[in-house]
């Protein structure tokens, strides 16, 4: 039973950590930018898609897999970098509303788009063959490229906090979130900087996608699924912070996972009932700062 | 003299006129015999299921050219009027009532979803249109909720779990289950168990789990279900989510730890295509590598060289479904919708499947379900099933008892 539990958690974990990917892209968005990007979930859809692509280009192997965590990451960045520059920068002073519109108007079109190209079939994208098996921990097999999730998120993790407390550009940052004019009268092309930091944040989505792809399938919907998880995960961990992205993503993987051992019916309402206990004890999240 | 003249003239115009009224209704008539068969068809081509309705329309486009290039029917070309009613009932009922109302069609082809089916189905029934139902499957079509100008073709969700337990229940004793947690998923299991306890009285469930629909991750539910140690695991997921429940069991070794008996579509075999286990129990509605017959193999066939396709279930489907419709209205000799209902109630229809006839009392036609194990196959770059047996409608089916309840408490 307990062994039942502690395997529960870990691919409670592992199911966490694809949600982190994709969540500090958007913590890191809306910390910078102060964009909420509902089109983010499109993204990483968008990701899944070519990563499907690229499968049936090269033919399904190994170097499929690779290639598709080159290429679809930097290719749905690049759609960041035309979406960054051509719409959101036109709107960045009017009111918050006009950003949640024209972002959710992307889902749609990008949803319709997705439809347009890939049709309405689901897909689905193998393991590479060395992440294909499993591997024992407490006396039962738990699948190798759950392992590999749980590495990848762990290292992502440490590297955008590494990136946003010790490099200069974490300093930068910092400073442009809290007085952008000043910032650029030291001589930074802030405008630059932001769509830098859309298009980073859009790759992490993408990646988190072509993480994705190949642990369930490739379908229409994807984009739903986890845009409403990773709001979710940015409202408990505290908006625009990475660690409490990680903390939120963490906790909502394993509640469900766990959730669903000891509670099968209940468990859909506790990813909700985590966020409401955030949002009257501590609205401004598990890591968030008192604005 | 004048007189007389104006009589000429105006019999003369009174000729005429019964000249070109003639010709006018000679004319009506000719340009009647060429008007085309209008059939219609409301299908959910947007959505979860939207690829299961485009082998659908397919199907029934392909049955509908077959017969205009032989003379269409009744001497009339067919003409085929699709509208997309996007998994939604609404749109459902208003596609299918513009459809007879503005454009007149003459006959229906029933939808992708339940849901929508049913929204159909209650619109056919107040324009007194025949509709045939190729995907739908809830038991309420042809039990609460029958009227006569509906027919079915599917095995319906009760025959189908039925049809499950009869096939697994002699040889397993403990069951778990993992559906997604919607209504017909409930009802599944509840004909399921009822069917179980008669075919084995020994036989419990010892778990239950009921996934959203749309469920990206499975493994907490995989971890469960592998808890419970039960003999069989009967499923009633379908589509990606089906797919994504296989390939996240398959590292946990789920398939050689216990097995697992699931509804299956050739949408399923495709997707997965190497990735699919072994040993799988899949059930079937129409999986054209598993029936032999002229006709199947005709119509794979001219489908792959039409569509460069292996025909899903839905496609050998909506054929079938268009060639019922086609064959009673020239059993009927007419369009007209009750003289249609009479022929059809009639007929031996001798399918892609099998020899189909539909039973008066529900209109259900009694068609098999196709039960068996998945395996490699050489012939197709997909698995297929093996050892297949096709449980008999008239074993599965409700009786006229159930019928009448139903119908009773509605």
């Amino acid at each position: 039973m307990l062994t039942d539990i502690l395997v529960q958690v870990m691919s409670g974990l592992s199911r966490g950590m694809v949600l982190f990917i994709v969540a500090s892209g958007l913590t890191l968005i809306f910390g910078v930018l102060r964009v909420i990007n509902f089109a983010h979930g499109s993204l990483y859809m968008l990701a899944a898609y070519l990563t499907h692509s690229i499968a049936m280009l090269v033919g399904s192997n190994d170097l499929s897999f690779y290639l598709a965590l080159l290429i679809a990451p930097v290719a749905v960045a690049l759609l960041g970098v035309v979406i960054e520059v051509t719409m959101m920068r036109r709107i960045s002073h009017r009111p918050h509303q006009y950003q949640l519109i024209l972002t959710f108007a992307l889902t749609l079109l990008i949803a319709d788009g997705v439809k347009m190209v890939w049709g309405g079939d689901y897909y689905t994208v193998a393991r590479p063959s060395f992440l294909e098996g499993s591997f024992t921990v407490f006396g039962q097999p738990f699948p190798s490229y759950y392992g590999m999730l749980i590495i990848v998120g762990f290292v992502i993790a440490g590297g955008l906090l590494w990136m946003l407390t010790r490099t200069r550009l974490g300093k930068v940052l910092d400073a442009a979130v809290s007085d952008g004019e000043m910032v650029s009268a030291l001589g930074i092309n802030v405008p630059a900087l932001y769509t830098a930091v859309f298009a980073f944040g859009v790759w992490l989505a993408g990646l988190g996608g072509v993480l994705a792809a190949p642990v369930g399938s490739v379908s229409l919907g994807m984009d739903n699924s986890i845009i409403i998880e990773s709001f979710a995960v940015v409202i408990i961990g505290g908006v625009g912070n990475v660690i409490g992205a990680l903390l939120g993503a963490i906790i909502i993987g394993v509640m469900q996972s766990v959730g669903i051992m000891v509670a099968p019916k209940m468990a859909i309402a506790f990813i909700f009932v985590v966020l409401c206990a955030v949002l009257i004890l501590r609205p401004r999240g598990l890591m968030g700062v008192k604005a | 003299m004048k007189a007389k003249g104006s009589a000429g003239t105006i019999s003369l115009i009174a000729a005429l006129c019964m000249v070109v009224a003639g010709a006018v209704i000679v004319l009506a008539s000719v340009a009647q015999a060429a008007e085309p068969i209008k059939v219609g068809l409301t299908t959910d081509l947007t959505g979860i299921a939207a690829a299961y309705a485009r082998s659908q329309v397919n199907g029934v486009r392909m049955a509908i050219d077959e017969y205009n290039a032989n003379g269409g029917v009744l001497g009339r070309q067919l003409e085929l009027l699709v509208r997309d009613s996007q998994l939604k009932p609404a749109l459902g009922t208003s596609h299918t009532r513009d459809l007879i109302t503005r454009e007149n069609v003459d006959i229906l082809v029933g939808p992708d979803s339940s849901a929508v089916g049913l929204a159909v189905s209650a619109v056919a029934k107040q324009y007194k249109r025949v509709v045939i139902m190729t995907i739908p499957n809830t038991p309420r079509l042809p039990m609460e909720l029958f009227h006569p100008y509906m027919f079915t073709l599917v095995p319906s969700g009760l025959m189908e779990t039925r049809a499950m337990a009869e096939v697994l229940g002699p040889k397993y004793r403990t069951y778990a289950f993992i559906g997604g947690d919607y209504e017909a998923s409930h009802q599944g299991l509840k004909y399921f168990k009822e069917r179980l306890a008669q075919v084995n009285p020994d036989a419990k469930f010892v778990d239950e789990n009921w996934p959203k629909l749309g469920e990206p991750d499975f493994t907490p539910y995989i971890t469960r279900l592998l808890a419970a140690k039960p003999d069989m695991i009967f499923s009633y997921l379908w589509g990606a989510d089906l797919i994504g429940f296989i390939k996240q069991a398959k590292p946990y070794n789920l398939f050689e730890r216990t097995q697992l008996a699931t509804l299956l579509f050739m949408d399923d075999l495709k997707a997965l295509g190497g990735e699919m286990p072994n040993g799988i129990i899949g059930q079937m509605r129409a999986p054209f590598f598993a029936i032999n017959n002229p006709r199947m193999d005709k119509f794979v066939k001219s489908y792959r060289a039409r569509y460069d396709d292996y025909p899903a279930d839905w496609a050998v489907m909506g054929y079938e479904g268009m060639q019922v419709l086609a064959q009673g209205m020239e059993k009927a000799g007419s369009t007209d919708s009750d003289a249609v209902v009479k022929a059809i109630e009639s007929l031996t229809y001798e399918g892609l499947t099998g020899t189909i006839t539909f039973r008066n009392e529900d209109h259900q036609g009694n068609v098999p379900s196709f039960i068996g194990r998945t395996t490699d196959s050489r012939q197709y770059p997909f698995k297929v099933l093996t050892g297949v047996r096709a449980v008999s409608a008239e074993q599965v089916w409700p009786t006229m008892e159930e019928i009448r309840t139903a119908r009773a408490s509605q």
